[in-house]
């Protein structure tokens, strides 16, 4: 091929990757502009918060450091290291890298009631009143991670509880709504929330079956099915390509998970992730 | 020794220890209820121990107190019946500040296990004074203690039995003021101390109670993981209004309102529910009422798993709904064009609720043509209906069940059962279905255990391949097992398939099932295999020849429950706790099935405190230590009381299945047992002085008794299903009341001798007899959980026997006086409430 040739080639691959990469900017910031916040959810925010999440639209965004993000740093690490992202014989371990890292910034024991902060840290779900609990470090990992969700990802959680699974949803995204339909842990939560700088997560007091109708639809949807059924308003206000993540068991503990996706002709496929990989017969233990 | 002063009359001495006695054991009736609505059903058993515990601890206080209490008897026994009155609100209510949990966790395990030993503790005490109180008037009863002791046994039957009717009128809150109230009366009624004293003594503790109540008023806390502690929460928001309540012997109901429940079983998504009202029992969500006004309006029914049993069925089915309670099965039915609907719900008080419905508020239900709501225990109308039906809805057993069963495991169940599956396929006609759905669970469980059950109620009915008769479909959340009166033919199969097509639900079993079939669109992790789930791998394995080793590798007990082993939600397997703290780490407390270890725990921790109050006593205090005669006198009151109980909670339980409702059945058994063994004893003197031929028959008698019992009231119990409830009382009593008349003489024949030969061991007896009573009642459960009631009841009479073979070991006169306390007259018989009672 003569070099006139090549240069022409070359000129026309640089442009098609220039007007391909213009294309993808351009798409992104329309999607972003049409999934923007309601304005009737802006109550909801404090200024500084609703700047925050705006600003997200048009500049990378960074999760804030949480106010107690400086105590209780090294049980933090070691409960990364050791109970959600370390390879084991029987869990499935976490390999998200932001899941991972917002875990470790999040500080657990802002979360949770003063009696039992001490055991925070450890693996096991905890008390937090009004018959509610705190699920156990691996599980909200687990649940981090099977949402799979980016910076650009709206996410609405029923449930609120203590805040704890917010609080680290706010760490992959600032578009986090949640419910929760007992005041007092609303009201709680939605404090907590505040004084750690998530206050751009939107907390509401409310009965979570019917989602959030005004933000909707959302990427990703953490529900749990109290109902003995997948709520219809949910599934309706979950995007094609969505995931919605089930966390079964009873108040005490997560024995699985189950990620209903909807396809884009809205049918649905789940999968389940199961916490521990127990075979369930005598003498046959299954290894990594 | 002889007391200070005598009863100074009889007659008022008598009513006192009646209306003692009544308040006692009204009491331990009442705290059963309290604990049903507070706690969970299960905790109940415990209180039979917690009650034993009183009382054997009461033997050893007044064995070691006699001499005090001798001198000043008059005001001890007021004083005592005055503290029991008084106990028995304030214990309740502080017992229920404590704040207990009924789902252990490693991080709080040792608070958590505290606060129960605290709980326990609390509800001791009035035990523990009142059985104080009655064991000192027999002490003082002088020669008429025989009298005393029946008067004891008239109240405290009496007492159960009144206290199963109060139920129905006040609210179980007030149950320990009111028992409390009745043992002011008993001190009003004592006559040993001055009038003046007395009347000021009650007014005081009068005052003291009032005063609590006022400012404490009797409430029941439930456990803030209940349903109850939920709508309690949802009331203090206004979010909801509760309807209606009853009170029971059965249970409490109640009906709530709110918009925020949605609670309908196995919607399929994409409908909406309509709006429910939400049945509660005991404090338990018991069921959705559907607010419909029509068939019409039910469309939301459409495409639930349920349905394939009706897509099967013929055109126009006769259905027959067992445990419904107005829910989705009932409008499931009536939209499928069911020419019949026959809904079986044993509670009256909610059949009349849902009757009393507005028609648009799903009252126009039970107007439908073809519905008719039945009030019958279900095993019961399975087993006696003369009707035929093309489906069979076990909507009892419908149960999301997510989560370890805990303390749950501890109930029993007579429809789940491989009788009780029995008895429902013989409803089929021959192209009929049973159906029942319940939740999943990982690892697999209830739905494994249900298909074993199923399995083996098809093989004992002559069907030699199972695996025809069989479907199980699932979706994500759910299972459904349909089993059918005849084998699945190509049609049916092709039905089959294209249901779970259109519902998107995944098959797991129907006969021609292929591999690529298996685990979509819902996908559940799978076998070392790799071929479809494990519901799938755990029916080929339950269909084969291979089954019974299936089940004893399996990580959970999914042995086929029984009659003799009616534990339906019992999945504890002791054997494979260490593999599952292995693989769960902290977590293992709250997967590994805890009901049995509950109950090991519970009886470790009861045997700890009993003999930690009834034996160290007798084993440290030098004068209570006689030098000889230890070892049978021992073997003998500890087989005695070993075998009295377990003997009691295994009838519990066949006359749990003949009478239906477990507090109603509990409160018969007691009543009979303490109200015949009482006369047992009374007559014990004339069959003693026959000499030791006599006694010798009148053991084999018990023995023989026992064992013919053990042999028929299964079939009695399913004989008398058909019968009305009166009649089923009246048969509980008669099956029970020869056997406690027996049982009643062994413990004051050897009494009697020992008093007459060795005195000093005395105390020691009693302490055994005590101790072994306590520990009875968790090991019978155990016992019965494990190996069934049949062995429990065997056991029992083999214990019976070798008390026989040990009574001619007792001393006999030629042995000489032991001790100082030989002198004294024996502490008379014992309060109601131990198991083996005494003159």
């Amino acid at each position: 091929m003569a070099a006139p040739d090549r240069i022409s080639n070359l000129a026309g691959l640089i442009a098609v990757v220039l007007i391909a990469g213009a294309c993808i900017v351009v798409i992104q910031r329309a999607a972003r502009m049409s999934g923007g916040g309601d304005d009737s959810m802006a109550a909801e925010l404090s200024p500084g918060a609703e700047a925050r999440a705006d600003a997200s639209a048009t500049q990378p965004w960074t999760p804030p450091r949480a106010k107690s993000a400086d105590e209780y740093v090294e049980q933090r690490h070691l409960m990364v290291q050791t109970q959600i992202a370390a390879p084991s014989d029987f869990r499935t371990p976490v390999r998200d890298r932001a899941t991972l890292e917002a875990m470790r910034q999040v500080p657990r024991h802002a979360f949770v009631p003063d009696n039992v902060a001490g055991d925070a840290y450890r693996d096991t779900p905890l008390p937090i009143g009004h018959g509610q609990t705190i699920s156990q470090p691996y599980i909200v990992a687990l649940m981090t991670e099977a949402l799979n969700i980016g910076p650009q990802s709206k996410v609405l959680e029923i449930g609120t509880g203590s805040g704890y699974q917010a609080a680290v949803l706010a760490h992959l995204t600032p578009h986090v709504y949640t419910i929760e339909i007992v005041e007092p842990l609303a009201e709680r939560a939605r404090r907590i929330l505040r004084e750690q700088g998530y206050d751009y997560v939107q907390v509401r007091h409310g009965d979570g079956y019917f989602g959030w109708k005004e933000a909707a639809p959302f990427d990703a949807i953490i529900v749990t099915c109290a109902a003995g059924h997948l709520p219809t308003p949910l599934w309706e206000q979950l995007a094609p390509g969505g995931r919605i993540v089930v966390p079964m068991g009873s108040q005490y503990e997560v024995q699985r998970l189950i990620v209903i996706t909807k396809t884009a002709d809205g049918r649905r496929q789940s999968r389940t992730i199961t916490d521990v990989r127990f075979v369930p017969m005598t003498g046959e233990i299954l290894k990594r | 020794m002889r007391p200070a002063s005598f009863p100074a009359s009889f007659p008022s001495g008598a009513l006192s220890m009646v209306l003692l006695s009544a308040a006692v054991l009204g009491f331990e009736i009442g705290l059963m209820r309290m604990l049903l609505v507070a706690s969970w059903h299960h905790f109940a058993f415990l209180v039979i121990s917690i009650a034993l515990l009183g009382f054997g601890a009461s033997g050893t206080a007044l064995t070691c107190l006699r001499p005090w209490l001798l001198r000043r008897s008059s005001h001890a026994l007021l004083a005592l019946t005055l503290l029991t009155a008084v106990s028995m609100p304030i214990c309740t209510a502080l017992a229920q500040h404590v704040p207990v949990e009924s789902r252990f966790l490693a991080a709080l395990l040792w608070r958590q296990i505290t606060h129960w030993l605290l709980y326990w503790a609390l509800l001791t005490v009035p035990f523990l004074l009142g059985a104080m109180a009655i064991g000192l008037w027999l002490m003082t009863a002088g020669q008429h203690v025989g009298r005393m002791y029946a008067a004891n046994l008239a109240g405290s039957g009496a007492g159960a039995i009144c206290a199963t009717g109060v139920m129905a009128l006040i609210p179980p809150a007030w149950l320990a003021a009111l028992f409390g109230g009745v043992a002011l009366l008993a001190a009003l009624a004592q006559g040993r101390s001055s009038r003046p004293l007395r009347a000021m003594a009650v007014t005081a503790a009068a005052a003291v109670m009032a005063i609590w109540c006022w400012i404490n008023p009797p409430a029941i806390r439930p456990d803030p993981y209940k349903y109850a502690a939920h709508l309690q929460r949802l009331v203090d928001q206004g979010w909801a209004v509760r309807l209606e309540r009853s009170y029971g012997a059965r249970s409490m109901l109640e009906l709530y309102r709110s918009e925020t429940f949605h609670d309908l079983l196995l919607l399929p998504l994409g409908r909406r529910p309509p709006a429910v009202d939400m049945l509660v029992v005991d404090g338990h969500a018991a069921g959705p009422v559907l607010r419909l006004a029509a068939v019409e309006d039910a469309e939301f029914v459409d495409g639930m798993m349920t349905a394939l049993a009706y897509r099967l069925a013929p055109p126009r089915p006769r259905v027959l709904l067992l445990g419904e309670t107005g829910g989705s099965g009932l409008w499931l039915a009536a939209r499928l064009g069911a020419s019949s609907i026959d809904l079986v719900q044993p509670d009256r008080r909610i059949n009349r609720m849902l009757l009393r419905r507005p028609a648009e508020e799903g009252g126009a239900a039970f107007n439908l043509p073809g519905v008719r709501l039945i009030t019958a225990e279900p095993r019961h109308y399975a087993e006696h209906a003369a009707e035929r039906y093309d489906v069979v809805h076990l909507a009892a057993l419908q149960s999301a069940a997510v989560g370890s069963g805990a303390v749950a495991g501890l109930g029993q169940d007579h429809l789940a059962t491989v009788e009780g599956f029995m008895a429902c396929l013989d409803r089929l006609t021959p192209e009929g279905s049973l159906v029942v759905a319940r939740g999943i669970q990982t690892p697999p469980r209830d739905n494994l255990k249900l298909l074993a059950t199923f399995i083996e109620a098809l093989r004992r009915r002559g069907v030699t391949e199972p695996q025809r008769h069989l479907v199980i479909v699932r979706d994500f959340q759910w299972v459904c097992t349909i089993v059918r009166a005849s084998p699945l033919a190509e049609q049916q199969i092709e039905i089959i398939r294209r249901f779970c097509h259109e519902a998107q639900f995944t098959p797991v079993w129907f006969p021609g099932i292929r591999p690529d079939e298996l685990n979509q669109p819902d996908q559940l992790p799978a076998p070392p295999d790799g071929v479809g789930d494990w519901y799938y791998h755990a029916a080929t394995r339950l269909f084969s020849q291979d089954a019974s080793r299936f089940i004893q590798q399996w990580t959970f007990d999914i042995r086929p429950a029984t009659d003799d082993r009616p534990f339906f939600q019992n999945f504890s397997r002791l054997s494979t706790i260490g593999a599952m703290r292995r693989a769960m780490g902290e977590m293992w407390l709250t997967r590994a099935e805890l009901a049995l270890l509950f109950v090991v725990a519970a009886m470790l921790a009861i045997g700890a405190a009993g003999a930690l109050l009834t034996l160290a006593p007798l084993l440290f205090v030098r004068e209570l230590r006689p030098r000889c005669g230890r070892l049978p006198t021992a073997l003998y009151f500890a087989a005695i009381g070993l075998g009295y109980l377990m003997l009691e909670i295994t009838l519990l339980s066949r006359i749990t299945h003949l009478v239906g409702d477990p507090v109603l059945a509990a409160a018969l058994v007691i009543a009979a047992f303490l109200i015949f063994s009482g006369a047992g004893a009374a007559v014990s003197p004339l069959v003693g002085a026959r000499g030791g031929r006599a006694v010798g028959i009148a053991f084999a008698a018990t023995i023989v008794a026992a064992a013919a019992l053990l042999s028929f009231s299964g079939a009695i119990a399913h004989a008398g299903g058909a019968w009305s409830t009166p009649l089923r009382c009246l048969t509980a009593i008669a099956i029970v009341a020869p056997l406690a008349l027996l049982m009643g003489m062994p413990m004051p024949l050897a009494l009697a001798r020992l008093d007459r030969n060795a005195p000093a061991l005395l105390p020691w007896a009693w302490g055994i007899n005590g101790f072994a009573s306590v520990l009875a009642g968790p090991l019978a459960t155990l016992i019965g959980m494990q190996w069934g009631f049949r062995f429990a009841g065997s056991a029992a009479v083999a214990l019976y026997l070798l008390a026989a073979l040990t009574f001619g070991r007792l001393p006999r006169p030629t042995q000489a006086p032991l001790s100082v306390l030989a002198e004294a007259a024996a502490p008379a018989a014992p309060a109601r409430d131990r198991p083996s009672d005494r003159p």
